[in-house]
């Protein structure tokens, strides 16, 4: 296993903090009480451009760091180990598509790195929110309305959450990516690696 | 936007949780995290309230921080009391408001469920107001240290816990600087149809990013001159210490849970 280098574990660092600090911007608001937010924008960067094991880390992270700023939700040990650790860490899949969509960069097809960014956006999203999905079975499903059961109530609400944010990141993503494609493009930097 | 963050409220004094061992303080708050569970009637939650009364008095932490840090979270406990209250449909009715009817099982585990929200929210925020964020990622890699052996990372990961904590007020400010630089540009951030905002993403995302990149890079460059070469053989400066004084209050958790054992319903 390839070590992975000094630049890309301080990047990931840093793109979790960026998504801890987008998480406290004002959120987009569709409905009353649907809300939105593009936090996740910066683990996807990190997906593209350095694929797979960074983006697992930096989704890690970000998880540890909610706790950190004290932006959590705590019902038993199990949901928060689910919904703080795995689910977070679970965005990093996206980042399984890093080599076509890299090759479609290189190769300057626009339009395919459009489609590939988006698809590794709903993996990632859906990989996510999975998660989110299950603990709400399991342990938000208390909260859920009367006659509504936790199953329907916890898909429901994660899954119009993921879409929301899939989308969101979508659309965000492509035109970040057809505006500036240096940000997932990497340059020869082989001479900053650690071995 | 630094004051929602718990991070910054580290609280310096010279009190005996302030000198306890990182590690210590880990094990302690995990612990409690456990125990807490083992509460089920008046008793054994009366043991935990003072418990944790016990460990804030040892903190020597002005209530006024303690309370302040709760404030964020205050509503989801009084959310979660309301929840078990009008949901709950067991025991004796106590009040009849029409619409609702509250019943005694109801009240008693709204109370006792928020208690233990309130319990370790309060515990959790004992751990970082005593102890400062570097402290607490020491003690994390020397705790998961053995998780080495199956290979998970734990250096890197201590490495970029430290990273991510130095920087969140830098790019906080950093963030900051741009949406104000792009709103003396006439980008509304706050405000204005959903398609507006969104434009309103790009000419933040970019300049944060690019320049996130550069200091990355930078930062890599500063810890590689300087002889940097990932978790190998490398020496710390501030060494941990474990105390009489730690082991003391394993000891007391124990004697706690022991308590609670004993007089759980």
């Amino acid at each position: 296993m390839k070590k992975i280098s000094l630049v890309a574990l301080i990047e990931a660092a840093f793109f979790a903090v960026i998504a801890v600090v987008l998480d406290l911007l004002p959120a987009i608001t569709i409905a009353p009480a649907v809300t939105i937010s593009f936090s996740m924008v910066p683990i996807f960067i990190l997906a593209f451009r350095w694929g797979f094991r960074v983006s697992l880390i930096s989704g890690f992270l970000w998880g540890i760091l909610q706790l950190v700023t004290g932006d959590f939700y705590f019902l038993s040990v199990l949901q928060f180990l689910i919904e703080y650790f795995i689910a977070f860490a679970f965005i990093g899949f996206a980042g399984l598509f890093h080599p076509i969509i890299q090759k479609s960069l290189q190769k300057g097809k626009k339009l395919s790195v459009s489609v590939w960014v988006v698809v590794a956006i709903f993996v990632g999203s859906l990989a996510r929110y999975f998660w989110h999905f299950v603990a709400g079975v399991i342990f938000w499903g208390d909260y859920a309305p009367e006659g509504t059961s936790p199953v329907m109530y916890s898909l429901i609400v994660n899954g119009l959450a993921m879409l929301g944010a899939a989308v969101l990141c979508s659309i965000v993503l492509v035109i970040l990516i057809s505006a500036s494609n240096r940000l997932i493009m990497k340059k020869g930097n082989s001479s900053l690696t650690t071995q | 936007m630094m004051e929602k963050m718990i991070i910054g409220r580290y609280v310096p004094a010279d009190s005996m949780l302030h000198r306890m061992d990182p590690r210590s303080k880990l094990i302690l708050v995990f612990l409690f995290v456990c125990v807490i569970f083992l509460a089920n009637n008046s008793w054994t939650y009366a043991i935990l309230v003072i418990y944790t009364l016990v460990m804030a008095g040892f903190s020597k932490i002005p209530a006024r921080f303690l309370i302040g840090g709760l404030k964020p979270v205050l509503w989801l406990v009084i959310f979660t009391f309301f929840l078990h209250l009008f949901l709950t449909k067991e025991g004796e009715v106590i009040l009849d408001l029409g619409l609702f009817k509250i019943y005694e099982e109801g009240l008693r585990q709204g109370i006792f469920i928020s208690l233990r929200f309130f319990l370790l929210i309060l515990i959790t925020s004992l751990l970082t107001l005593t102890t400062t964020p570097i402290e607490i990622t020491d003690g994390l890699e020397r705790l998961l240290g053995p998780l080495k052996k199956v290979k998970f990372p734990v250096h890197e990961l201590a490495l970029m816990m430290s990273i991510a904590l130095r920087f969140i007020p830098t790019l906080m400010q950093e963030t900051d600087k741009i949406m104000k630089a792009q709103t003396a540009r006439g980008v509304e951030y706050s405000s204005g149809p959903i398609k507006e905002r969104l434009k309103a993403i790009v000419p933040l995302l970019i300049p944060l990013f690019i320049s996130s990149f550069k200091r990355a890079e930078e930062l890599a460059v500063a810890m590689e001159a300087r002889g940097y070469r990932g978790g190998e053989g490398r020496t710390k400066y501030r060494q941990l210490s474990w105390s009489k004084v730690d082991t003391g209050m394993l000891l007391f958790l124990m004697a706690v849970t022991a308590l609670l054992v004993v007089f759980r319903g």
